[in-house]
Protein backbone atom coordinates (compact mmCIF):
# COMPACT_ATOMS: atom_id res chain seq x y z
CA UNK A 1 0.00 0.00 0.00
CA UNK A 2 3.01 2.27 0.31
CA UNK A 3 3.13 5.09 -2.17
CA UNK A 4 5.74 4.93 -4.90
CA UNK A 5 8.73 6.27 -2.98
CA UNK A 6 9.85 8.68 -5.66
CA UNK A 7 6.39 10.00 -6.51
CA UNK A 8 5.18 9.90 -2.92
CA UNK A 9 6.56 13.34 -2.17
CA UNK A 10 4.85 14.96 -5.15
CA UNK A 11 1.79 17.13 -4.66
CA UNK A 12 -1.54 16.00 -6.03
CA UNK A 13 -1.37 18.67 -8.68
CA UNK A 14 2.04 17.44 -9.88
CA UNK A 15 0.74 13.89 -9.99
CA UNK A 16 -2.33 14.98 -11.95
CA UNK A 17 -0.03 16.52 -14.53
CA UNK A 18 1.81 13.20 -14.81
CA UNK A 19 -1.49 11.36 -15.17
CA UNK A 20 -2.38 13.63 -18.06
CA UNK A 21 0.87 12.52 -19.68
CA UNK A 22 -0.20 8.91 -19.27
CA UNK A 23 1.85 8.02 -16.19
CA UNK A 24 0.13 5.04 -14.57
CA UNK A 25 2.34 5.15 -11.46
CA UNK A 26 1.11 8.66 -10.72
CA UNK A 27 -2.46 7.33 -10.88
CA UNK A 28 -1.54 4.62 -8.41
CA UNK A 29 -0.06 7.10 -5.96
CA UNK A 30 -3.27 9.14 -6.11
CA UNK A 31 -5.23 5.95 -5.46
CA UNK A 32 -3.06 5.10 -2.43
CA UNK A 33 -3.43 8.61 -1.13
CA UNK A 34 -7.17 9.09 -1.53
CA UNK A 35 -8.97 5.74 -1.69
CA UNK A 36 -9.68 5.86 2.06
CA UNK A 37 -11.52 9.16 2.03
CA UNK A 38 -13.26 8.25 -1.23
CA UNK A 39 -14.44 5.00 0.36
CA UNK A 40 -15.65 6.74 3.53
CA UNK A 41 -17.54 9.31 1.45
CA UNK A 42 -19.24 6.56 -0.58
CA UNK A 43 -19.92 4.46 2.53
CA UNK A 44 -21.46 7.48 4.25
CA UNK A 45 -23.93 7.83 1.42
CA UNK A 46 -24.56 4.15 0.63
CA UNK A 47 -24.38 2.59 4.09
CA UNK A 48 -22.94 -0.60 2.61
CA UNK A 49 -19.27 -1.59 2.33
CA UNK A 50 -19.51 -3.62 -0.87
CA UNK A 51 -21.46 -0.95 -2.68
CA UNK A 52 -19.06 1.69 -1.36
CA UNK A 53 -16.11 -0.28 -2.74
CA UNK A 54 -17.78 -0.48 -6.16
CA UNK A 55 -18.61 3.22 -6.11
CA UNK A 56 -15.03 4.04 -5.07
CA UNK A 57 -13.58 2.14 -8.01
CA UNK A 58 -15.97 3.81 -10.45
CA UNK A 59 -15.14 7.20 -8.98
CA UNK A 60 -11.44 6.80 -9.75
CA UNK A 61 -12.17 5.48 -13.25
CA UNK A 62 -14.46 8.41 -13.97
CA UNK A 63 -12.11 10.95 -12.46
CA UNK A 64 -9.17 9.79 -14.56
CA UNK A 65 -11.32 9.54 -17.69
CA UNK A 66 -12.35 13.15 -17.17
CA UNK A 67 -8.96 14.37 -15.97
CA UNK A 68 -8.79 16.85 -18.86
CA UNK A 69 -11.75 18.65 -17.28
CA UNK A 70 -9.94 19.13 -14.02
CA UNK A 71 -8.64 22.67 -14.29
CA UNK A 72 -7.22 23.05 -10.82
CA UNK A 73 -9.67 25.68 -9.51
CA UNK A 74 -10.39 23.29 -6.65
CA UNK A 75 -8.04 20.82 -5.03
CA UNK A 76 -7.86 17.45 -6.79
CA UNK A 77 -9.19 15.76 -3.64
CA UNK A 78 -12.27 18.02 -3.57
CA UNK A 79 -12.93 17.35 -7.25
CA UNK A 80 -12.48 13.60 -6.78
CA UNK A 81 -14.80 13.55 -3.75
CA UNK A 82 -17.45 15.51 -5.64
CA UNK A 83 -17.34 12.81 -8.32
CA UNK A 84 -17.45 10.11 -5.61
CA UNK A 85 -20.48 11.75 -4.00
CA UNK A 86 -22.32 11.81 -7.31
CA UNK A 87 -21.34 8.24 -8.05
CA UNK A 88 -22.53 6.99 -4.66
CA UNK A 89 -25.83 8.88 -4.88
CA UNK A 90 -26.40 7.52 -8.38
CA UNK A 91 -25.73 3.98 -7.19
CA UNK A 92 -28.01 4.48 -4.18
CA UNK A 93 -30.85 5.53 -6.47
CA UNK A 94 -30.33 2.43 -8.62
CA UNK A 95 -30.15 0.06 -5.66
CA UNK A 96 -33.26 1.54 -4.07
CA UNK A 97 -35.10 1.30 -7.36
CA UNK A 98 -34.13 -2.34 -7.81
CA UNK A 99 -35.13 -3.19 -4.27
CA UNK A 100 -38.43 -1.39 -4.61
CA UNK A 101 -39.06 -3.28 -7.82
CA UNK A 102 -38.24 -6.57 -6.14
CA UNK A 103 -39.79 -6.11 -2.74
CA UNK A 104 -42.39 -3.40 -3.13
CA UNK A 105 -41.58 -0.62 -0.77
CA UNK A 106 -39.38 -2.48 1.70
CA UNK A 107 -36.40 -0.33 2.45
CA UNK A 108 -33.70 -2.87 3.20
CA UNK A 109 -31.02 -0.31 4.01
CA UNK A 110 -33.31 1.07 6.70
CA UNK A 111 -34.53 -2.31 7.87
CA UNK A 112 -31.03 -3.66 8.42
CA UNK A 113 -30.25 -0.80 10.79
CA UNK A 114 -33.26 -1.66 12.95
CA UNK A 115 -32.82 -5.42 12.98
CA UNK A 116 -33.08 -6.55 16.64
CA UNK A 117 -30.67 -9.42 15.94
CA UNK A 118 -28.04 -6.77 15.18
CA UNK A 119 -28.10 -5.92 18.89
CA UNK A 120 -25.37 -8.49 19.48
CA UNK A 121 -23.05 -6.65 17.14
CA UNK A 122 -23.93 -3.33 18.72
CA UNK A 123 -22.53 -4.45 22.05
CA UNK A 124 -19.07 -3.32 21.15
CA UNK A 125 -18.50 0.40 21.58
CA UNK A 126 -17.05 0.91 18.11
CA UNK A 127 -19.93 -0.89 16.44
CA UNK A 128 -22.38 1.13 18.50
CA UNK A 129 -20.81 4.45 17.46
CA UNK A 130 -20.79 3.34 13.82
CA UNK A 131 -24.43 2.29 13.94
CA UNK A 132 -25.54 5.60 15.44
CA UNK A 133 -23.38 7.49 12.96
CA UNK A 134 -24.92 5.53 10.10
CA UNK A 135 -28.38 6.68 11.12
CA UNK A 136 -27.57 10.41 10.94
CA UNK A 137 -28.97 12.38 8.00
CA UNK A 138 -26.53 12.22 5.08
CA UNK A 139 -25.17 15.77 5.32
CA UNK A 140 -24.59 15.53 9.06
CA UNK A 141 -22.97 12.12 8.68
CA UNK A 142 -20.60 13.25 5.92
CA UNK A 143 -19.76 16.48 7.73
CA UNK A 144 -18.84 14.55 10.88
CA UNK A 145 -16.93 11.69 9.24
CA UNK A 146 -15.03 13.83 6.72
CA UNK A 147 -14.16 16.34 9.45
CA UNK A 148 -13.12 13.89 12.17
CA UNK A 149 -11.89 10.86 10.25
CA UNK A 150 -10.28 12.70 7.34
CA UNK A 151 -9.61 16.21 8.63
CA UNK A 152 -11.34 18.03 5.76
CA UNK A 153 -12.10 21.72 6.20
CA UNK A 154 -15.70 22.97 6.38
CA UNK A 155 -15.12 24.66 3.05
CA UNK A 156 -14.09 21.42 1.35
CA UNK A 157 -16.96 19.51 2.98
CA UNK A 158 -19.36 22.20 1.76
CA UNK A 159 -18.35 21.50 -1.82
CA UNK A 160 -18.84 17.78 -1.36
CA UNK A 161 -22.27 17.95 0.31
CA UNK A 162 -23.44 20.60 -2.14
CA UNK A 163 -23.69 23.30 0.50
CA UNK A 164 -21.85 26.33 1.74
CA UNK A 165 -19.00 26.33 4.21
CA UNK A 166 -21.39 27.68 6.83
CA UNK A 167 -23.90 24.93 6.18
CA UNK A 168 -21.16 22.30 6.51
CA UNK A 169 -20.26 23.81 9.89
CA UNK A 170 -23.89 23.74 11.05
CA UNK A 171 -24.35 20.16 9.82
CA UNK A 172 -21.19 19.11 11.64
CA UNK A 173 -22.25 20.64 14.97
CA UNK A 174 -25.80 19.30 14.67
CA UNK A 175 -24.36 15.87 13.90
CA UNK A 176 -22.07 15.98 16.95
CA UNK A 177 -24.90 17.13 19.20
CA UNK A 178 -27.16 14.36 17.91
CA UNK A 179 -24.43 11.76 18.43
CA UNK A 180 -23.93 12.91 22.00
CA UNK A 181 -27.66 12.64 22.66
CA UNK A 182 -27.80 9.14 21.24
CA UNK A 183 -24.54 7.79 22.63
CA UNK A 184 -24.63 9.40 26.04
CA UNK A 185 -21.71 11.01 27.83
CA UNK B 1 -3.38 35.43 25.63
CA UNK B 2 -5.93 35.83 22.85
CA UNK B 3 -9.49 35.55 24.11
CA UNK B 4 -11.34 32.85 22.29
CA UNK B 5 -14.93 31.64 22.41
CA UNK B 6 -16.03 28.03 22.87
CA UNK B 7 -17.66 28.05 19.42
CA UNK B 8 -14.34 28.95 17.79
CA UNK B 9 -12.49 26.31 19.78
CA UNK B 10 -15.06 23.65 18.93
CA UNK B 11 -14.59 24.40 15.24
CA UNK B 12 -10.88 23.65 15.67
CA UNK B 13 -11.14 20.55 17.85
CA UNK B 14 -11.05 18.07 14.95
CA UNK B 15 -7.64 19.50 13.96
CA UNK B 16 -6.65 19.51 17.62
CA UNK B 17 -7.30 15.80 18.12
CA UNK B 18 -5.63 15.04 14.78
CA UNK B 19 -2.63 17.14 15.89
CA UNK B 20 -2.86 19.21 12.74
CA UNK B 21 -3.10 22.70 14.26
CA UNK B 22 -0.45 25.31 13.63
CA UNK B 23 1.67 26.41 16.57
CA UNK B 24 -0.32 29.55 17.43
CA UNK B 25 -3.75 27.90 17.31
CA UNK B 26 -2.38 24.93 19.24
CA UNK B 27 -1.30 27.13 22.15
CA UNK B 28 -4.61 28.99 22.23
CA UNK B 29 -6.72 25.82 22.06
CA UNK B 30 -4.57 24.04 24.66
CA UNK B 31 -5.00 26.93 27.11
CA UNK B 32 -8.76 27.07 26.52
CA UNK B 33 -9.39 23.32 26.70
CA UNK B 34 -7.46 22.99 29.95
CA UNK B 35 -9.80 25.47 31.65
CA UNK B 36 -13.15 24.77 29.91
CA UNK B 37 -15.22 21.76 30.95
CA UNK B 38 -17.51 21.90 27.92
CA UNK B 39 -14.63 21.91 25.41
CA UNK B 40 -12.59 19.26 27.23
CA UNK B 41 -15.67 17.01 27.30
CA UNK B 42 -16.09 17.59 23.58
CA UNK B 43 -12.46 16.57 23.01
CA UNK B 44 -13.13 13.28 24.81
CA UNK B 45 -16.27 12.71 22.78
CA UNK B 46 -14.55 13.44 19.46
CA UNK B 47 -11.77 10.99 20.38
CA UNK B 48 -14.47 8.42 21.00
CA UNK B 49 -16.02 9.06 17.57
CA UNK B 50 -12.61 9.00 15.95
CA UNK B 51 -11.98 5.60 17.52
CA UNK B 52 -14.82 4.26 15.39
CA UNK B 53 -13.25 5.39 12.11
CA UNK B 54 -13.59 2.71 9.49
CA UNK B 55 -11.15 1.79 6.78
CA UNK B 56 -11.72 0.53 3.27
CA UNK B 57 -11.30 -3.21 2.66
CA UNK B 58 -7.53 -3.93 2.46
CA UNK B 59 -7.86 -5.09 -1.15
CA UNK B 60 -9.61 -1.95 -2.38
CA UNK B 61 -6.55 0.04 -3.50
CA UNK B 62 -5.14 -2.86 -5.52
CA UNK B 63 -8.55 -3.58 -7.05
CA UNK B 64 -8.85 0.03 -8.18
CA UNK B 65 -5.31 -0.05 -9.59
CA UNK B 66 -6.09 -3.25 -11.51
CA UNK B 67 -9.21 -1.69 -12.98
CA UNK B 68 -7.21 1.39 -14.00
CA UNK B 69 -4.46 -0.76 -15.52
CA UNK B 70 -7.03 -2.78 -17.46
CA UNK B 71 -8.55 0.39 -18.83
CA UNK B 72 -5.10 1.76 -19.72
CA UNK B 73 -4.29 -1.46 -21.57
CA UNK B 74 -7.60 -1.75 -23.41
CA UNK B 75 -8.33 -0.12 -26.74
CA UNK B 76 -10.67 2.27 -25.02
CA UNK B 77 -7.96 2.99 -22.46
CA UNK B 78 -8.57 6.47 -21.17
CA UNK B 79 -9.20 7.75 -24.65
CA UNK B 80 -12.36 8.89 -22.93
CA UNK B 81 -10.95 12.35 -22.50
CA UNK B 82 -10.04 12.28 -26.19
CA UNK B 83 -13.50 11.09 -27.16
CA UNK B 84 -15.09 13.69 -24.95
CA UNK B 85 -13.13 16.37 -26.70
CA UNK B 86 -14.25 15.04 -30.06
CA UNK B 87 -17.84 14.85 -28.97
CA UNK B 88 -17.68 18.42 -27.71
CA UNK B 89 -16.16 19.56 -30.99
CA UNK B 90 -18.64 17.37 -32.79
CA UNK B 91 -21.48 19.21 -31.19
CA UNK B 92 -20.02 22.55 -32.08
CA UNK B 93 -19.76 21.47 -35.69
CA UNK B 94 -23.12 19.72 -35.70
CA UNK B 95 -24.74 22.78 -34.18
CA UNK B 96 -23.32 24.88 -36.98
CA UNK B 97 -24.47 22.36 -39.55
CA UNK B 98 -28.00 22.08 -38.26
CA UNK B 99 -28.53 25.67 -37.20
CA UNK B 100 -30.59 26.28 -40.30
CA UNK B 101 -32.66 23.16 -39.63
CA UNK B 102 -33.62 24.05 -36.08
CA UNK B 103 -31.72 23.13 -32.96
CA UNK B 104 -34.27 21.43 -30.73
CA UNK B 105 -32.96 17.96 -31.43
CA UNK B 106 -29.40 18.98 -30.66
CA UNK B 107 -30.39 20.59 -27.43
CA UNK B 108 -32.22 17.48 -26.29
CA UNK B 109 -29.31 15.24 -27.22
CA UNK B 110 -26.80 17.33 -25.35
CA UNK B 111 -28.93 16.88 -22.24
CA UNK B 112 -27.83 13.25 -22.21
CA UNK B 113 -24.17 14.18 -22.19
CA UNK B 114 -22.24 14.43 -18.95
CA UNK B 115 -24.20 16.95 -17.03
CA UNK B 116 -23.66 19.12 -14.03
CA UNK B 117 -24.69 17.09 -11.03
CA UNK B 118 -26.34 17.98 -7.77
CA UNK B 119 -23.41 20.23 -7.06
CA UNK B 120 -25.15 22.84 -9.15
CA UNK B 121 -22.69 25.61 -9.65
CA UNK B 122 -19.61 23.41 -9.49
CA UNK B 123 -18.36 23.04 -13.04
CA UNK B 124 -16.30 20.02 -12.02
CA UNK B 125 -19.21 18.01 -10.79
CA UNK B 126 -19.41 15.76 -13.79
CA UNK B 127 -22.17 13.20 -13.79
CA UNK B 128 -21.81 10.71 -16.59
CA UNK B 129 -24.91 9.12 -17.95
CA UNK B 130 -24.97 5.65 -16.41
CA UNK B 131 -24.37 2.63 -18.63
CA UNK B 132 -28.02 1.72 -18.49
CA UNK B 133 -29.33 5.28 -18.68
CA UNK B 134 -32.58 5.33 -20.55
CA UNK B 135 -31.87 7.25 -23.71
CA UNK B 136 -34.95 6.07 -25.59
CA UNK B 137 -36.80 8.92 -27.10
CA UNK B 138 -33.69 11.08 -27.03
CA UNK B 139 -33.06 12.25 -30.55
CA UNK B 140 -29.56 11.53 -31.79
CA UNK B 141 -28.00 14.11 -34.04
CA UNK B 142 -26.86 12.52 -37.24
CA UNK B 143 -23.24 13.26 -37.90
CA UNK B 144 -21.92 13.34 -34.37
CA UNK B 145 -20.79 9.70 -34.22
CA UNK B 146 -19.09 10.25 -37.56
CA UNK B 147 -17.40 13.39 -36.26
CA UNK B 148 -16.22 11.54 -33.19
CA UNK B 149 -14.32 9.16 -35.44
CA UNK B 150 -12.41 11.89 -37.25
CA UNK B 151 -8.77 12.49 -36.49
CA UNK B 152 -7.66 15.82 -35.07
CA UNK B 153 -6.43 16.89 -38.49
CA UNK B 154 -9.61 15.88 -40.30
CA UNK B 155 -11.76 17.66 -37.77
CA UNK B 156 -9.61 20.79 -37.89
CA UNK B 157 -9.93 20.76 -41.68
CA UNK B 158 -13.70 20.39 -41.48
CA UNK B 159 -13.97 23.21 -38.94
CA UNK B 160 -11.82 25.36 -41.14
CA UNK B 161 -14.08 24.68 -44.12
CA UNK B 162 -17.17 25.43 -42.10
CA UNK B 163 -15.73 28.55 -40.56
CA UNK B 164 -14.70 29.81 -43.99
ZN1 LIG C 1 -14.89 26.05 25.74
Amino acid sequence: MAEDSRLGSHTDEELVQSVREGDERAMNVLVDRHHGVVFRTCAGILGDEDLAADASQNSFLKAFRAIDRFRGEAAFRTWLLAIAGNEARGLLRKVKQRREDALEDVDILQAEGNDPSAEVVLRSEVARVRAVLADLPEKQKLSVTLRIFDGLSFREIGEIIDSTEGSARVNYHHGIRRLRELLGP
Amino acid sequence: MTRIECADVKDLLPEWIRQELGEDDRAVVAAHVSSCVSCSEEVEFLERIRGAAFSPPPSLASEIKSALAAEMASDAGFKYSRTTRFVRWGFAVAATLVLALGTTAIWQRTQALPEVGPLGQDPFAVVWPSDDADLTGVPIVAGVPMLADLTDEELALLLEELGG
